[in-house]
């Protein structure tokens, strides 16, 4: 039986070829579906772990999640056909009048590693533009980036539109390389992160441990 | 003393009669054309013919000589036209000379968005193949670059400031793609390579070619490489040196060999520990100093570990001070940098990146009246406000 810590080594590693490999070894052997996604999720909590203590870097990060991302690729018809899917969803953008992305999608891979479904609506995203989505995909989070003192502040419009749309238990998590925990309290977010492996506990802190997806 | 004189002192980190003062002659501390309006009605300015915006898809402004004047500017700058070396495809998309599209949501600053090698994966062969390279000796980048300079230097004492505005990795990111550069540095060093070596051939013609004109008569050679995000640098330090490094010191010794200006990198971010990288190889001033990002905000330690070795050229809070706090928050910013910054020269007072748009007017005010006021050698006495023990 192939030894899943390989997986997890080789992911953490951004060794996508390996990752891929190890992944279709072990789906040949008949190892649940489950379990090996499990390991793959453990490994991008390593990876954001280390991001956080300042061990790796962002090409690091990007590669393990390319790896991840093309790891699971391979898993998706099992999980699929398990009825295995991550147990919410979120919405992710960057701010109205902002075209800034390497930010905000660092977070939607984080929170793909960690199994939560991503809608990830660009840049440049309205207000209505975030209500709309978490309506039509029952999102339970929605992330809002901002890189410039400039658009930061049309994050007040966002998280006030999306309260005002009634979105009941909808949490809202902001930030960005000018955004502090200040501002987000200010303006009403549930959250802030500080960056992209921070997001993911900021994530299942606010949406609820009873209801965050597995590891 | 001359403005010219008071930033040779500087540089030379002896201390002039008082801090020199830069607004618009760089790249990183131009001001927004809504909030220039405010300030020149709040200084009692008439409208100024000579004032414009950098490019037509920018709304940040080189403001006129009254304005400048008004501001205690020390430089003049040159080089900022090669801006305008684009070609429109709409009314808020454009192609830069190296064929990277850029565009802007609204009326906000256009960002690149598109390179030619980012949708495939490129070969080596792709990357040193690629047609559109700009080319060093095009007249239309810095139309009458030498007459003006010499205007520059013959009638005024303004130091006068070549901003030279290319840089290596940059140039390598807005082609590739941000991310996909990034992975590179780690999954395709050799296409990292080819990328950086092609950059580092054009940019190396495109300032030779300048500096054959003006190379002897620039007092500051400003130049450009982003390599921090806000809490770290862009990638491991080890890596920089081993991998970067070596583009970054061929390049500059290619400048050196062509003029004896004081060379400024213009680098944002989280860039502390590459710092004594950029000395080495000899940077001699650093810009925009983002006080804001982690590792940067103790200027009186940065000043400490880097003594004479670099002079900081910005420094005042543009991401919460500048444009969320007061005029007397502004005034206690400016008081903690010329405190931390200025002793012994070594500092140029700037707004730490650009004066955006959601700046008060009053705090530019602010901001100007306290290089005036607090800026004078010897400086005061006594610890500012908020200075760390």
């Amino acid at each position: 039986m192939p030894d899943l810590a390989d997986l997890t080594a080789a992911i953490e590693a951004g060794d996508r070829r390996n990752a891929i490999r190890l992944t279709t070894e072990a789906i040949d052997q008949g190892i649940k579906p489950r379990t090996i996604l499990d390991a793959m999720t453990v490994a991008m909590k390593n990876v954001g772990a280390k991001f956080q203590a300042n061990e790796i870097f962002v090409p690091e990060m990007l590669i393990s999640a390319r790896a991840m991302k093309e790891a699971t690729a391979v898993l998706e018809p099992l999980l699929a056909a398990a009825g295995i899917r991550p147990e919410w969803t979120a919405v992710i953008g960057t701010v109205h009048g902002d075209l800034h992305d390497i930010g905000k999608n660092l977070v939607a891979m984080m929170w793909r590693g960690a199994n939560i479904e991503v809608i990830d609506l660009g840049t440049n995203v309205s207000p209505a533009q975030f209500v709309e989505a978490a309506t039509a995909h029952d999102a339970r989070l929605i992330g809002v980036s901002a890189l410039l003192t400039t658009t930061m502040t049309g994050m007040r419009d966002t998280v006030a539109a999306i309260r005002a749309a009634g979105l009941g238990e909808v949490k809202i998590i902001v930030g960005g390389a000018p955004v502090t925990a200040e501002f987000a309290r200010e303006i009403g977010a549930d959250s802030y992160a500080v960056d992209a492996a921070s997001a993911v506990e900021a994530a299942k802190e606010v949406v609820g441990a009873s209801k965050s997806p597995t590891s | 003393m001359t403005s010219r004189e008071r930033v040779v002192a500087a540089f030379e980190h002896r201390e002039a009669d008082r801090v020199p003062v830069d607004l618009a002659a760089t790249g990183a501390s131009l001001i927004h054309r809504r909030v220039y309006e405010e300030v020149l009605a709040l200084w009692g300015l008439p409208p100024e013919a000579d004032a414009a915006n950098v490019t037509e898809t920018s709304g940040l402004v080189l403001p006129g000589e009254d304005f400048l004047k008004r501001a205690g500017a020390d430089f003049r700058q040159v080089g900022l036209e090669c801006l305008k070396m684009s070609t429109p495809l709409d009314e808020s998309t454009y192609l830069d000379e190296w064929g990277v599209r850029w565009v802007r949501a609204g009326d906000g600053e256009p960002i690149a968005q598109g390179g030619p090698f980012e949708a495939t994966e490129p070969s080596i062969a792709d990357i040193e193949r690629y047609p559109s390279y700009p080319r060093g000796d095009d007249a239309t980048r810095y139309p009458n670059l030498r007459s003006r300079v010499q205007r520059l230097r013959s009638e005024t004492d303004y130091a006068v400031v070549f901003d030279f505005h290319y840089g290596l990795i940059r140039e390598c990111q807005r082609m590739r793609g941000f991310s996909e550069w990034l992975t590179d540095l780690l999954a395709d060093e050799s296409l990292a390579e080819a990328m950086m070596e092609m950059v580092l051939q054009t940019i190396t013609g495109i300032a030779d070619h300048a500096l054959s004109e003006i190379g002897d008569d620039i007092d500051i050679f400003v130049w450009y490489d982003d390599m921090g995000f806000q809490d770290r640098p862009y990638m491991r330090p080890d890596l920089y040196r081993r991998l970067i490094k070596p583009y970054h010191a061929r390049f500059l010794e290619a400048i050196r060999a062509k003029t004896a200006a004081y060379v400024v990198m213009h680098n944002d971010g989280a860039i502390h520990d590459l710092l004594g990288d950029y000395v080495e190889i000899g940077v001699q001033g650093l810009n925009p100093v983002q006080v804001s990002a982690s590792g940067m905000s103790d200027t009186a330690a940065l000043k400490r570990e880097f003594g004479r070795d670099l002079v900081w050229w910005g420094a005042i809070d543009t991401q919460h001070v500048l444009p969320f706090g007061s005029p007397t928050d502004v005034r206690d910013e400016a008081r903690r940098r010329i405190a931390d910054l200025a002793p012994d020269g070594g500092y140029v007072f700037a707004s730490g990146h650009n004066i955006q748009e959601e700046v008060p007017p009053e705090n530019v005010v602010a901001m100007f009246e306290a290089a005036r006021e607090l800026g004078s050698y010897p400086l005061a006495q006594g610890l500012p406000p908020n200075s760390p023990v």
